[in-house]
């Protein structure tokens, strides 16, 4: 086995690294851990985030990719597969690897198409076949079905729950203290309902394709769980690309006014007249010719589905700074006149001194939530950007290539539906996590909502 | 424009029954149970002025608001009653409250700029209000508004009718918000800080507008206010209130001869004055405690050098002291029980007949000038266009020369608007000059390439106004007292560095432990410190300080300015006083400038400014200053506000706002007249000294 890094894995690793340090920065001053208390003690914040880290840990272990190595060996040297995969795989090879012939419903044991089938006695019947895997182990679907998923979803949902218990029961032994938050009430039941339906789903899955199967017979429910990792490296790894342009840019267009604002303002007013889509698509299209122009840098199809993954990234992040830029420079062009600024003036302090320790940390309240707020909609604009056709590589299972498929489903008679719905499912619950989860933390940084608590 | 000054005659009928406004026991807290205003009673007469005195955080705002029941969510009336005229305020529905705000209880606020909606025009606002409680629409509303708009001495009232808020200066606005407030003819009216935000000048006339108009109609008025020179020239009664208690409540007459409690006895002690120059004021140590952390016992208690072990272990209950004349203070309750009526506690007021002292320093002899500033201009242009040409300047400082010797105090005087910032600004650079010559210990500043301008800075250091603003919320003590260390690279090693911040501290007289805390945690006394010591962290000579004490409450302002002192006297330091407080000036300058629109037009010493004043400005200024002990003194009131230094008047620029203006004033600009050898003024009045 061979551990493989692509390029944005080590985007996200160093990401969670940032993260980290961020965490650890801030656990030391009072200051900065406040507002994050606060978030602590929100209900609604906690909720999503606990939802958010779901998604979050299924993105990461999606991340973690490796190639198999081959049985044969050529002059001794190990060969590996052409194809990369991921810990996620692994754990649900299950999933990964039952492929049905065609389309089929959720829970289903037939195909969603009748097809010829040749009978023992040699006539051909023309009906719904079984399905490979879906619903195998039955011996008369029609009417052992609807019994057997209700029995597994709730043995499945049942085991959630105990393990989510003894969960709990370990957590409170452990700090006596997690007793008498008050947000913990509603994590504890949003962790039993979770945990309740992860089991339910777990134990269907084996057995089931639990959202049905697209037109090449691929798990839905596996092809929106790879989606959730495209979908966050989308919304993180821009906004990586858009910080440095949107922060040095702003703060300095704000404090240094002159021809440096002039010219900072032009920039950005210039970018932000192009309509987006179009910038974006003109962009794709030609990163796309020099891709398929030099297939030779890339040694696996992964590596390069990814490459394209990342300049679509950086071609997001590149055109939509300018909104937080604006925002920036007008909190800078605040920040310029206070009486602080001055004194550091007064003492000779450097422009760039200033600029990083004056300008920038008083800023960054904006900065954190505007990223949170812009995260969901960087999810969305993968899915529009792949349903117009420059979004991510073909091959890249995302929402935005699940929801472009559906386009001919969705005119298909009898329609096929699922596809579509778990699609809007996953992104739904995931985007309404993030903005709950940018609400509380926007809420907690508001210093006018937060008045009254500087006298507790 | 002069006449006697004091408050209205005190209404006499139906004293000790009828009362407009009963406040009994009322107690409003905090959600999370913290007491903001607790068990303050008082009553208000039908025509009676009623000081609410106290320093921020008091609960004197709350107070009031309590009583409009328009509180902030997450604070709320506890107990308690209220009543006006017969009707019980706390107990009546919110349909009827709304009867009631406005039209038999109005409110003004402290900061006119915000009260207005600034999308909507003057008349529109007053209408909006007469058409709610009289019931007045179209031409109707429209006559009355004129009538009251005339009735608050805005002049060419059918005109401003039509305008919007941001069309009219500070002192109009609060006219315009004193009209609004009396559109529903209230019985009283609820004044919170009403002229805090306001110039001296413009004070003087609100605080005569208030007076005339509650002459005018019997209303009665709740004056809220932290300035004990406001309550006197105002209140017929006076209540202090410290920490969310009244503590003591009298008579105008009462409080200021004879204050009871210590806390009052302090505020007036604290106050600068020419009596105290040379000796340090009586700073009141410490703050007024967080709402959360309110001490058991007597709640001044740990501030009071009177306490004793009662004091901290039970609260005083209210005593009465003489008729009229109540306290909160173990010290009358003690005299109370042991029969002694006579155990009069001493105040420090009644016998303070000391001579002026002046000059506590040396005599003014030729000092050897650190700062020669000679006809300084800063000029902005204002730009117009597509391509941004220049169609006008504001002349923000015209001209403007003077020096300060080493180890003295300049005062810079003036109003808001005249320049006195952006004198200081440029003097350091911060703002560059357009002309003139800034000479600091013989090298002129003008000009310097930046690394040269950097060397100089070390020995000029400015303390701002806010102290709120000035210190870098994201920066731990230790960082802000280092960064002009590490800037100006004084102090070589990083031990040299904690050394010399640990002589710091204890200089500004901070705990050594307070190093590794963020601003937010001190209180605006502490910040004020911090920002001095990080001033002082580079060793300047000269200390340019803007307005230092007015966002600070009186005790507090008292231990800066005693700490700015003895400062002066270690280090040797001098000083430019930026301050529109006159007795601040009185108490801290040697020499004093007088500055308006941009121009000084009086200079000299202290006590030759101060005491005997020859331009009309500062005559002006001087009279407008409200003061505790300055009963039925003739005072002159300034008409109009600061004209724009965009466009100054034509000759003297204080000719249109000037009671003596002559001819001659319209057509040239008054030379500098020297009356003595110390002593200058710019007006055509003296011209014919100089003979």
């Amino acid at each position: 086995m061979m551990p493989v890094i692509l390029w944005t894995d080590a985007l996200i690793f160093l990401l969670i690294a940032v993260g980290a340090a961020a965490a650890w920065y801030v656990r030391r001053r009072e200051h900065l851990l406040l507002p994050w208390q606060r978030v602590a003690k929100s209900s609604v914040g906690m909720v999503s985030l606990l939802v958010l880290s779901l998604f979050l840990l299924v993105g990461l272990l999606d991340t973690l990719h490796y190639r198999v190595a081959l049985p044969e060996k050529s002059n001794g040297q190990t060969v590996y597969s052409p194809e990369v995969l991921s810990a996620f795989d692994t754990l649900v090879s299950g999933l990964r690897g039952r492929i049905e012939k065609t389309y089929s419903a959720p829970l289903t044991a037939y195909l969603y198409a009748k097809e010829s089938m040749e009978r023992p006695d040699g006539k051909i019947l023309r009906d719904y076949p079984r399905l490979k895997y879906g619903g195998a182990h039955l011996a008369d679907p029609e009417r052992e079905l609807a019994g057997d998923v209700v029995k597994r979803a709730l043995l499945g949902a049942a085991v959630g729950l105990l393990a989510a218990l003894l969960l709990a029961d370990g957590i409170t032994r452990l700090y006596p203290a997690a007793r008498k938050s008050r947000p913990l009430g509603a994590v504890f039941i949003a962790i039993l309902i979770i945990a309740a339906l992860i089991g339910a789903i777990a134990n269907l899955a084996s057995a089931y394709h639990v959202l049905g199967t697209d037109k090449v017979g691929q798990d839905v429910l596996y092809l929106s769980m790879k989606s959730i990792r495209t979908g966050l490296v989308i919304g993180t790894v821009t906004t990586l690309v858009m910080l440095p342009f949107a922060l040095l840019l702003g703060v300095a267009a704000g404090y240094l006014r002159g021809w440096v604002d002039d010219v900072i303002q032009y920039v950005y007013t210039v970018l932000s007249s192009i309509p987006s889509v179009l910038l974006i698509a003109a962009a794709v299209l030609m990163m796309q010719v020099v891709i398929e122009m030099h297939a030779d840098w890339f040694e696996t199809s992964a590596a390069r589905a990814d490459v394209r993954l990342l300049c679509l990234c950086v071609i997001l992040g590149v055109t939509s700074w300018t909104g937080l830029c604006r925002l920036l420079r007008g909190e800078a062009l605040k920040l310029r006149e206070m009486e602080y600024i001055q004194a550091a003036q007064a003492f000779g302090v450097s422009t760039f001194r200033i600029l990083t320790r004056h300008i920038v940390p008083n800023v960054m309240h904006i900065v954190l939530i505007s990223v949170v707020m812009d995260f969901s909609a960087l999810v969305l604009a993968e899915a529009v950007l792949s349903y117009v056709g420059v979004g991510v590589d073909p091959s890249t299972i995302s929402f935005g290539t699940m929801i472009n498929a559906a386009r001919l489903e969705m005119g298909r008679d009898p329609m096929v539906w699922w596809a579509l719905a778990s699609a809007f499912g996953f992104m739904l619950v995931l985007v309404l996590a993030a903005n709950l989860f940018a609400d509380a933390v926007r809420d907690a940084f508001d210093p006018r909502l937060n008045r009254m608590e500087s006298a507790t | 424009m002069t006449q006697i000054l004091s408050p209205n005659p005190s209404p006499a009928c139906g004293r000790g029954e009828q009362f407009l406004l009963k406040v009994d026991n009322l107690a409003t807290r905090l959600n999370n149970g913290a007491r903001i205003v607790d068990d303050v009673s008082f009553s208000i007469h039908a025509g009676e002025t009623f000081a609410l005195l106290g320093e921020s955080g008091c609960g004197k705002s709350m107070t009031a608001l309590s009583l409009m029941r328009l509180l902030p969510d997450g604070i709320h009336v506890e107990s308690g009653a209220v009543q006006l005229a017969d009707v019980d305020l706390l107990s009546l529905p919110e349909r009827a409250m709304r009867e009631v705000r406005g039209g038999r209880m109005a409110m003004i606020f402290q900061e006119p700029g915000l009260s207005l909606n600034p999308v909507m025009t003057v008349g529109d606002q007053i209408a909006e209000a007469l058409e709610l409680h009289q019931g007045l629409r179209g031409a109707a509303a429209q006559a009355r508004c004129i009538e009251l708009l005339q009735q608050v001495g805005i002049p060419d009232a059918p005109r401003r009718l039509h305008e919007y808020p941001f069309q009219l200066s500070g002192g109009m606005k609060q006219r315009v918000m004193i009209a609004m407030a009396l559109a529903g003819q209230p019985k009283l009216l609820v004044a919170d800080e009403p002229t805090t935000a306001l110039d001296v000048t413009i004070q003087a006339q609100v605080l005569q507008l208030l007076r005339d108009t509650q002459h005018q109609s019997g209303m009665s008025l709740l004056l809220i206010t932290h300035d004990l020179g406001v309550v006197s020239e105002m209140a017929h009664q006076v209540a202090v209130m410290y920490a969310g208690h009244i503590v003591e409540q009298a008579t105008r007459e009462q409080l200021f001869s004879r204050p009871a409690h210590p806390y009052t006895q302090k505020l007036f002690a604290a106050l600068p004055d020419t009596a105290r120059i040379g000796q340090p004021l009586a700073a009141i140590p410490g703050s007024v405690p967080p709402l959360h952390d309110i001490p058991k016992g007597c709640r001044f208690a740990p501030r009071c050098d009177r306490a004793w072990e009662l004091c901290h272990e039970q609260a005083p209950a209210w005593t009465m002291v003489r008729e009229g004349q109540g306290v909160r203070c173990h010290l009358y309750a003690a005299a109370d029980a042991a029969g002694s009526e006579k155990l009069e506690v001493t105040s420090d007021r009644g016998s303070e007949t000391l001579p002026i002292l002046m000059s506590a320093a040396s005599p003014i002899t030729h000092h050897h000038s650190l700062l020669q500033v000679e006809n300084l201009q800063v000029h902005f242009p204002i730009r117009k266009g597509i391509l941004q040409r220049v169609v006008g300047q504001v002349k923000a400082v015209d001209g403007v020369s003077l020096q300060i010797p080493q180890g003295r105090t300049l005062a810079l005087v003036g109003e808001s608007g005249c320049g006195k910032t952006t004198l200081g600004k440029a003097l350091l650079q911060l703002i560059p000059p357009t002309a003139g010559s800034v000479q600091f210990a013989g090298r002129e500043l003008i000009g310097l390439e930046a690394g040269e301008l950097r060397t100089q800075r070390a020995a000029m250091q400015m303390v701002f106004q806010d102290p709120y603003a000035s210190l870098n919320p994201k920066m731990r003590v230790a960082e802000i007292l280092q960064e002009g260390m590490e800037a100006l690279s004084v102090a070589g090693s990083s031990e040299e560095r904690q050394r010399r911040i640990a002589g710091l501290l204890d200089q500004v007289g901070l705990a050594r432990g307070t190093i590794w805390r963020y601003p937010h945690e001190f209180s605006g006394g502490q910040r004020q410190r911090i920002a001095i010591a990080r001033a002082l962290a580079v060793s300047p000579k000269l200390l340019i300080c803007d307005e230092p004490t007015s966002a600070l409450d009186v005790s507090v302002q008292a231990q800066i300015l005693n700490l700015l002192k003895s400062l002066q006297q270690e280090l040797n330091l001098s000083y430019l006083f930026i301050t529109h407080n006159l007795a601040v000036v009185e108490y801290l300058a040697h020499e004093v400038c007088v500055m308006y629109l941009g121009r000084i037009v009086e200079r000299g010493t202290v006590e030759e400014v101060l005491h005997a004043p020859r331009h009309p400005y500062t005559q002006a200024l001087l009279s407008a200053v409200p003061r505790i002990d300055k009963r039925g003194v003739e005072v002159i009131r300034l008409a109009g506000d600061l004209p724009s230094p965009v466009n100054p008047p034509q000759g003297c620029h204080f000719h249109p706002r000037c009671a003596h203006a002559m001819a001659v004033c319209r057509a040239a600009y008054p030379d500098a007249t020297c009356i003595s050898a110390t002593h200058s003024v710019h007006c055509h009045l003296y011209d014919d000294d100089l003979g």
